[in-house]
């Protein structure tokens, strides 16, 4: 075969592209550091701006400290009404440093708005459906990381002392060493019950009298009076984490939690929300809580602090409920590449509140956290679902009886494929089309013709054919070798301890992040020479900013499936049959034909929605003798399930009877008329 | 009253000629202020009108009821305050009557007693029992020393009506236990779309019955043919009762099954707060309702507050938490506080015939996230919630099973015989649309769960006395006398003991336990002092000290001081001329004496 020249800007585009090292776009939301209140603003309003018709933005409340909590509402606006379509509530930042989650969240508004024409899920998406994004709950709480660096904050600031970032007396320090943060103290004391560990220096740990270890040291927070430790706080007075002001197995009268579940502008706003909008039918929330990379586990204790209650208050996701959860999980995994666990100890937090008391699917993510193996691998190639055809192949091919390898480069740009299929005997470059999970493509090598490339994709595994116009065709077999992100090799070895912060350290040493301060002298006006060191504040909470744009992608692809899978009734059949003169027998037959049910098995528990409802409604003439006008059911499981519903009626031939079909958060309602004959 | 006025009213010839007056004045319900120069009129003697004459045999709606709050704040302008504290779902406003004395201090300064009334709209006796202690406090300020002590010393909050666009919908049409804002009791994603009716038109909702011979479940009951009875075991009755007054407005086959609201506000607030499927009518979570969050916002901004009384009815109760048995695990108070309840609530059932001191969880039911519980726990407050009237009253005992009169007929006899039939509708015929011809009868709404008005103003006298005396047992500290001793040269011990000479300490238990409010606090401070030593007086003989590890100038006392006990201090300080001793309580008050070191 003729070599065949290749495009080369296109390659290295897509190279670059694969390679996982995504620019900032010229015009697009800013992935290369985290955005202050006003740098948000701006960039919500481009893109309102830019897509004026299939955005809407709007402050769904003001903070304490005037700020808005930007709403962004997408949606194709032809059809049904956005607010009665079901829609997918996207929120974030609801701790104020948990800023990667409002990262996460805008890119994810650029991503459904600029793919919108492209790619066929994400059209499909907002012309059906409707998405809520919430990308800053906490504004007031953000700001901190800015006003505050040397702290970290998942507060709001208490009205009675805003310059305290919501730190109460026992938590408020001092920069001794000058670095402008408050990381830690330790101070050498014969009472001190803390050694260094052995293993890992930089970090302490109880000594063991009984292993005749001694301790020496007392830590503290950088530069606190140590009379204030034992100050006294009153509850409710100092800022609030608001992922922990949900009622749902709430700490009362414990620091940060608020006077009383529910206490903040902001948290009443947003759960006024939840209720009001009735078409919001999943709720994926960007938290330090997960339970995506993991499904949720069957046992798991309430949370120190929690309340005593009746038994009927449930602490585990319900039994019927949690296979929805564990393949969603695995989904997720595959759709993003990323597994591993979340911080625990959810107590009174938001995603917990919309699936235990408002009986909602409710999912929650961190979107970066400690890599599960600790190794300090970062995330690997985002396996494949369904349509993720993207990705370097290595392919392994039969031409005429001979063995062939090749590779197959495919990319997405705009709304097709581009592939490049190299092999021993040259390279041509195809276009074409992809989705759910197949492809084909087409190119043209001089002297031979158009040759053409098709193929399905699961996974990371690929099977096809080329054709070869006279010549034939030759099937094949793929395995994807890049995607991307891809890791680069684990080097370092577990270290002995096993604690998160043991775990963190590896992770902070093989990445190369400066994500801990050494050790080092300073002076404190009463205590006198210390060690200040630790932790550098946020630096376990959100990820190098490099790291952002390759993080988002991954969970807006995710938010795009997610969508997809919400629950959508629709009325299938409606029949009349006559039984005699005037009488009517009517059957009406509904389907959900998405993936999630109706009601999560915690939503047929709660007394906030509705049930699944057909009704006939009153008309002159018509009596009904058998059944109930209005029927209910307490929910309708998705994938094709169907319900049927009848009627005995008694009326003229003729009349129009009207039926209504309403189903909350699953289509709202619909109706249809039916004629007696 | 001055000494001038007082004879003449002694002599009589003014007073006779005064009364005259006012009784032209005063027409109908609502009487005015009359001449200004006039005073009020004793309670001990009771020959003559009050400054503000308000009939306490009757009830008032919300329109009247703020009418008259405006009557009296006009009457007795130095001492109350009537403001708005947020509006109701239908934007009507929740008053708040602070009475206060400011030329005793500001009413934040004081210790405070706090009431609500009306949180459910039916239970509507408790509007009046606020208006009657407001109205009587002022009325008696200037006749009854003890009065004036009271409003001297202490302050009140009194909110009449926090539910006011349920209780207008008790006066126009029927009684309305929830607020107004539209709720889908029936979850078919409409809300309060098919409430029961006033079909006949006469600012009831009765009961229906149909007349199905042979088909029914009741028949009349032979006793009196105004009660249905079910009927004998294998016999079909001639009636079948159908519920309250109503059609099936939304065509749905049911009648009245989503009426107006659907939520209990009682069950609103955050302490023990469950969702709708462990506690029904809770809504979406605490203070997701204007009305309650009002209250919830007031509380909170009042930390002074030592006493709560909320008025429900019925049953003749004085009800304290828990609201439920899971409550700190062990379903009860801690004993300090309990003993603190029980002095109260024991007077009480004296004060208060036919009632009985229970535990809401024990005694009654379960409640989560009711008041109670909110007020105890978060806010440190001693609270309770008084079931008004019971139907026992109206017998003025118990009724004798052998008596002439059978016991089921026992409220029919009172409503013939000491109502002339006021309160039973009779059965009268009427042409439904869906049921055909039916009878719409049945108790009136002023029956039952209302008392009665001619036996209403001992009712509403009695529970503001109780209300007055939980006002007046709100912490009262007073220091004695601090002693000065001097040990060598410029050093001395002095100890300070402040005494509490009311029965509810100055910090609750439960309020050190929570971190509610802040503790309170032993300070001393002088021009030329340096504290080196403070701690609380111990010992067999007093002379000892249990020292505080620092900052002894300012010594917490995180449980206050006991209702009828003391705290005493002790510090040795060194130093010269005059020195300020301060106790501070959020609810006790701050409180001042000074001693000379020599």
């Amino acid at each position: 075969m003729r070599r065949i020249r290749r495009v080369p800007l296109l390659a290295a585009a897509t190279l670059a592209l694969l390679m996982g090292a995504t620019p900032a776009l010229a015009q697009g939301v800013p992935l290369d550091g985290y955005l202050n209140h006003q740098e948000l603003t701006r960039a919500l309003q481009g893109l309102a701006n830019q897509h004026r018709s299939m955005a809407s933005l709007e402050a769904l409340a003001r903070s304490d400290g005037g700020r808005e909590i930007w709403l962004l509402t997408l949606g194709n606006p032809a059809g049904t009404l956005r607010d009665q379509r079901p829609a997918l509530l996207l929120a974030a930042n609801l701790e104020g440093n948990h800023l990667i989650g409002s990262s996460a969240a805008l890119y994810t508004a650029q991503h459904l708005l600029t793919r919108y024409g492209q790619d066929e899920e994400v059209t499909r998406l907002l012309d059906q459906q409707t998405v809520y994004i919430l990308p800053r709950v906490n504004p007031d709480g953000a700001e901190l990381y800015w006003a505050m660096p040397g702290y970290e904050l998942p507060y709001k600031p208490h009205l009675s002392a805003p310059d305290r970032g919501g730190l109460n007396i026992r938590e408020l320090g001092r920069d001794l060493n000058g670095d402008g943060l408050i990381t830690l103290m330790r101070v050498r004391d014969p009472e001190g019950e803390l050694m260094p560990d052995p293993d890992e220096p930089r970090l302490l740990r109880r000594a063991d009298r009984a292993r005749a270890e001694r301790g020496m040291y007392k830590v503290y927070v950088e530069g606190i009076d140590p009379d204030n430790l034992d100050a006294y706080v009153p509850h409710g007075s100092d800022g609030v984490n608001l992922n922990r002001n949900f009622p749902h197995e709430y700490l009362f009268f414990q620091p940060h939690v608020g006077p009383h579940q529910v206490s903040e502008v902001e948290t009443r706003a947003l759960a006024d929300f939840l209720f009001t909008r009735t078409n919001i039918g999943a709720i994926l929330t960007f938290s330090p809580y997960d339970n995506l990379r993991s499904p949720p586990p069957a046992q798991r204790s309430p949370p120190p602090g929690t309340e005593p209650g009746p038994p009927t208050v449930p602490t585990n996701v319900l039994p019927q409920d949690r296979p929805f959860h564990q393949y969603i999980s695995e989904r997720f995994n595959e759709i993003t590449g990323l597994s591993g666990d979340g911080a625990t100890d959810e107590a009174g937090s938001f995603p917990q509140y919309a699936y235990f008391q408002a009986g909602l699917p409710s999912f929650t993510t961190p979107v970066w956290t400690l890599p599960q193996d600790g190794s300090g691998a970062r995330p690997g190639p985002a396996a494949a679902g369904e349509g993720d055809v993207e990705g370097e192949w290595s392919i392994a091919m039969e031409m005429m009886g001979q063995p062939m390898d090749g590779s197959l480069s495919i990319t997405r740009v705009g709304g097709e494929l581009r592939a490049s299929l190299n092999t021993p005997g040259g390279a041509v470059e195809l276009t074409g089309q992809g989705q759910g999970g197949q492809f084909q493509a087409s190119g043209e090598v001089p002297q031979l013709g158009s040759i053409s490339v098709t193929g399905r994709v699961t996974g990371d595994a690929m099977t096809g054919s080329v054709g070869l116009g006279p010549m034939g065709s030759a099937s094949f077999t793929g395995i994807r070798v890049g995607g991307p992100g891809a890791p680069p090799t684990p080097t370092a070895r577990a270290r002995r301890g096993d604690t998160p912060e043991h775990r963190w350290l590896s992770y902070f040493d093989e990445a190369g992040i400066d994500g801990f301060i050494d050790w080092t002298e300073a002076q404190h006006p009463t205590l006198g020479t210390v060690e200040v060191g630790g932790f550098r504040p946020n630096a376990r909470v959100n990820p190098p900013p490099a790291e952002i744009a390759d993080l988002a992608e991954r969970h807006a692809r995710f938010a795009v499936w997610l969508g997809h899978q919400l629950p959508k009734v629709e009325i299938v059949e409606t029949k009349v049959e006559g039984r005699g003169d005037n009488v009517f027998l009517i059957t009406a037959t509904i389907t959900n034909e998405r993936y999630l049910p109706t009601h999560f098995q915690m939503g047929t528990r709660v007394r906030t929605l509705p049930m699944l409802t057909v009704r006939l409604m009153p008309t002159d003439g018509v009596t009904v003798i058998s059944g109930t006008p209005q029927q209910q059911i307490p929910r309708l499981e998705g994938m094709g399930a169907r319900a049927s519903f009848t009627w005995l009626v008694t009326g003229r031939p003729g009349t129009n009877i009207r039926m209504e079909v309403f189903a909350e958060r699953a289509g709202g309602l619909q109706s249809t008329t039916l004629t007696l004959r | 009253m001055t000494h001038a006025s007082s004879q003449l009213r002694r002599s009589g010839r003014f007073g006779t000629a005064f009364r005259g007056t006012v009784v032209g004045a005063v027409l109908g319900a609502l009487a005015l202020v009359a001449a200004p120069s006039l005073e009020a009129q004793p309670f001990s003697v009771p020959d003559r009108d009050p400054k503000v004459n308000i009939r306490w045999d009757r009830y008032y709606d919300y329109d009247q009821t703020t009418e008259l709050l405006r009557t009296l704040q006009r009457a007795f302008p130095r001492f109350l305050t009537l403001e708005s504290i947020g509006k109701s779902w239908e934007g009507r406003d929740i008053w708040l009557v602070t009475i206060n004395n400011p030329d005793t201090g500001p009413h934040h300064q004081k210790a405070a007693f706090y009431s609500d009334a009306g949180i459910h709209g039916n239970e509507v006796q408790g509007t009046e029992v606020t208006l009657y202690m407001i109205w009587f406090l002022m009325e008696n300020y200037d006749h009854l020393p003890k009065v004036k002590e009271l409003v001297d010393s202490r302050a009140f909050y009194l909110v009449p009506d926090m539910n006011p666009d349920a209780r207008q919908h008790f006066f126009d049409t029927s009684a309305l236990r929830s607020g107004t804002r539209p709720f889908d009791s029936d979850r078919d994603g409409r809300a309060s779309e098919d409430p029961s009716q006033d079909l006949t038109g006469n600012r009831e909702v009765l009961q229906m019955r149909k007349y199905t011979p042979g088909e029914g479940t009741h028949v009349v009951s032979p006793v009196d043919p105004r009660l249905m009875v079910v009927a004998p075991r294998g016999t079909k009755g001639d009636y079948t009762l159908l519920g309250s007054e109503g059609t099936d407005l939304d065509g749905d086959g049911r009648r009245n099954e989503d009426g107006v609201g659907g939520y209990d506000l009682n069950r609103n607030f955050p302490v023990g707060w469950q969702p709708m499927h462990i506690q029904g009518g809770s809504h979406w979570y605490p203070f997701s309702n204007p009305e309650s969050r009002a209250i919830g916002d007031l509380l909170k901004s009042r930390p002074n507050v030592a006493a709560l009384q909320t008025w429900h009815n019925t049953g003749g109760m004085i009800l304290r938490g828990p609201g439920s048995q899971y409550y700190r695990g062990t379903g009860e108070y801690t004993n300090r506080d309990v003993r603190a309840y029980d002095f109260l609530a024991e007077r009480g059932e004296l004060m208060l015939p036919y009632y009985r001191y229970m535990t809401v969880w024990k005694d009654l039911y379960t409640v989560y996230g009711g008041t109670l519980d909110w007020a105890h726990d978060a806010l440190g407050i001693m609270s309770f919630c008084n079931e008004l009237w019971s139907q026992a009253q109206l017998y003025q005992g118990f009724w004798k099973d052998d008596g002439p009169v059978p016991a089921e007929m026992q409220q029919l006899f009172f409503n013939d015989r000491l109502g002339m039939g006021a309160w039973f509708h009779e059965w009268e015929e009427f042409d439904h649309p869906e049921l055909g011809k039916i009878e719409i009868g049945g108790w009136s709404k002023w029956w039952g769960r209302t008392t009665i008005p001619f036996m209403l103003q001992e009712l509403l006298h009695r529970n503001a006395m109780f209300a007055i005396f939980h006002a007046d047992e709100m912490p009262l500290l007073r220091f004695d006398e601090p002693t000065v001793e001097r040990i060598a040269g410029n050093t001395f011990r002095i100890t300070a003991e402040i005494r509490n000479e009311r029965a509810i300490p100055s910090r609750m238990e439960v309020a050190e336990l929570n971190n509610a409010g802040n503790p309170d606090y032993f300070r001393i401070r002088g021009g030329n002092l340096t504290v080196q030593v403070g701690g609380f007086t111990s010992g067999e003989l007093r002379n000892e000290i249990r020292m505080v590890d620092r900052d002894p100038g300012n010594i917490p006392v995180s449980s206050g001081v006991q209702g009828h006990g003391g705290v005493s201090v002790t510090w040795i300080v060194t130093g010269s001329g005059s020195a300020t001793i301060e106790y501070t309580s959020d609810k006790g008050g701050t409180h001042r004496a000074t001693v000379q070191l020599r």
